[in-house]
């Protein structure tokens, strides 16, 4: 039987009338009157792919909600919700969700001040008993410093991220540390800390100063102090109240 | 299932071992002089009237489902949100995103591409749809896919809806050089559905390019990844979930199951009516229990001589 090798010419269909009407090809084959009857929504030819050079970029739209900003400002306070997502369940509602509802049905009620919207949020929440853990009160002992991040909540894709990412850069933003703080608080590489001076650590009266181990409170001697931040062991951890911490000059 | 069928409904042997046997083309043009074998059953008294009666049932059967806009009822199998809850609109990552596919993408939610279901759904309509009228006119069907996860599974649809499947190594010259491969008079699939378009190194599978060599007219499921220009019914979709192939193979089995039994109906009828004669009426068909007695399957009203059937 006649056919035409060329995929590249035309549509399947294309080459297929050509040849019937040429009188090469005898017989219709069997899906022409379908094809005839129920054409495609696109004529199936053939297009070279071609790379998309300088600054063409595809016309895809990012899908970003108003919900949004709420979500990333809750990630930013509270970091990963503390109820793990059980996606099972079509209709589950994840911490966050609630909040966002939560946020919304304030704001209807006449609010504006998003702050205030923010925190009056959490205690709504926190009354009908979701545990909401601020990520700042874990982690005070990282020097916020080193991490040069950026804060606006517009920046939604570094901010939301999906809700099972690691919370460690959330928790290192969320803190409320002063860039001025390297001197004070640093660890040496034998992971005992040194601070000096508790001029930052009045922001927050409830902050907790987490000192890794109590017995090496005292200069270390090793000589590879450098003011930079170690993750914790967590084993070291002994959090200790900010006014009875023994804290060296 | 008859021993010949069986024999030629090898499946992921690794060839298409259906064409195996030389068949007759069964030629879809109704204006032959030569009747089919089928209609006429005793060419006795009426000499005249029989060969043209049987062409007259022929083009009949094989033009009437051309003349509605939904012979299948196609659009009762899924909906728009049937096909979110089976995950059909998540695509790949906004890198692995080919150019061509742009049309079909929604948008993209944190970098992940989400595809377009009002275009998926009107796109899978007409693949359906076309794939009933092949399996209407018995044409043979191959379903192709390279993904191992739904190797089984497409090879269990295929067996189950009565067609072939090709889920292995492709070899190059399957389709091209058939006589070779396959042995002398081989009948080519007259249509190919691809669930999944790349094979295992994600380039597009051989079989594309092939079937647009060969004239056969291809069904795909195409991801964000996947190039739909070759494919002459792609569906935009999620090739990767196992809620969206299930979900597709699903469809595809019962739109094939149900052209089939649809040509079944249509033959008793034709074949009915030609027995009692042009002159006397139709009184309705004869076997009752073989209409609508196809499981989950909802009958739709069969045309009848007499009124224009109202399209649903």
């Amino acid at each position: 039987m006649a056919g035409s090798r060329l995929q590249t010419v035309g549509s399947v269909f294309s080459r297929t009338r050509d040849l019937l009407r040429a009188g090469v090809l005898k017989e219709k084959p069997l899906w022409f009157d379908i094809y005839n009857a129920f054409p495609p929504l696109r004529e199936p030819v053939f297009r070279r792919t071609r790379l998309r050079y300088g600054k063409a970029k595809a016309a895809i739209q990012d899908i970003l909600y108003p919900e949004d900003r709420i979500r990333a400002k809750f990630y930013l306070a509270y970091g990963s919700g503390q109820k793990a997502f059980d996606l099972f369940n079509p209709n589950f509602k994840s911490t966050c969700q609630q909040f966002v509802e939560k946020y919304i049905e304030l704001q209807k009620l006449g609010e504006t001040d998003e702050e205030k919207l923010f925190v009056e949020t959490g205690k709504a929440l926190l009354a009908e008993g979701v545990i909401l853990r601020r990520v700042g009160e874990a982690r005070t002992q990282k020097a916020g410093s080193h991490v040069s991040w950026e804060s606006e909540p517009s920046d939604v894709k570094s901010q939301t991220v999906l809700e099972n990412n690691k919370p460690l850069p959330e928790a290192l933003q969320g803190q409320h540390m002063e860039p001025s703080e390297e001197q004070s608080k640093g660890q040496c590489c034998c992971g005992c800390i040194l601070s000096s001076g508790t001029a930052g650590l009045e922001n927050s009266s409830s902050l907790l100063l987490i000192l890794p181990c109590m017995e090496t409170a005292q200069f270390c001697s090793c000589q590879q102090y450098r003011g930079m931040p170690v993750s914790p062991r967590p084993h070291q951890y002994i959090p200790v109240l900010l006014n009875q911490a023994r804290i060296l000059p | 299932m008859a021993p010949a069928a069986s024999v030629s409904r090898l499946l992921g042997a690794g060839v298409c071992a259906g064409p195996l046997r030389p068949r007759l083309l069964q030629s879809a043009t109704p204006g032959r002089a030569r009747p089919s074998g089928r209609t006429l059953a005793s060419a006795a008294t009426p000499a005249v009237r029989e060969p043209e009666g049987s062409i007259d049932l022929n083009d009949r059967i094989l033009n009437e489902p051309l003349k509605h806009s939904d012979f299948f009822n196609v659009k009762e199998l899924f909906s728009v949100r049937s096909l979110f809850d089976a995950r059909v609109h998540l695509g790949h990552k906004a890198g692995c995103r080919h150019r061509f596919m742009e049309p079909y993408i929604f948008g993209s939610r944190l970098d992940q591409d989400i595809i377009d279901l009002e275009q998926t759904a009107a796109h899978l309509w007409l693949a359906l749809n076309f794939t009933a009228h092949v399996a209407y006119r018995k044409g043979i069907i191959l379903f192709v896919g390279r993904n191992r996860q739904f190797s089984h599974l497409i090879e269990t649809t295929a067996r189950d809806c009565g067609e072939y499947a090709h889920t292995r190594y492709f070899k190059g010259g399957l389709l091209t050089n058939a006589p070779l491969l396959l042995g002398p008079k081989v009948r080519l699939p007259d249509l190919i559905i691809f669930l999944h378009t790349l094979n295992n190194v994600f380039e597009p599978h051989v079989a594309v390019r092939d079937a647009a060599k060969m004239q056969i007219p291809t069904v795909g499921i195409v991801d964000t990844n996947c190039n739909p220009c070759l494919i002459t019914y792609p569906v935009p979709g999620n090739d990767d979930s196992p809620p969206s192939v299930h979900l597709f193979c699903r469809l595809f089995q019962t739109i094939i199951n149900r052209a089939k039994q649809k040509r079944r109906h249509m033959e008793a009828l034709y074949r009915l009516q030609g027995q009692e004669g042009p002159g006397a009426r139709g009184g309705g068909p004869a076997h009752p229990p073989s209409l609508g007695a196809y499981p989950g399957d909802r009958s739709s009203p069969l045309p009848e001589e007499s009124g224009s059937h109202a399209c649903p």
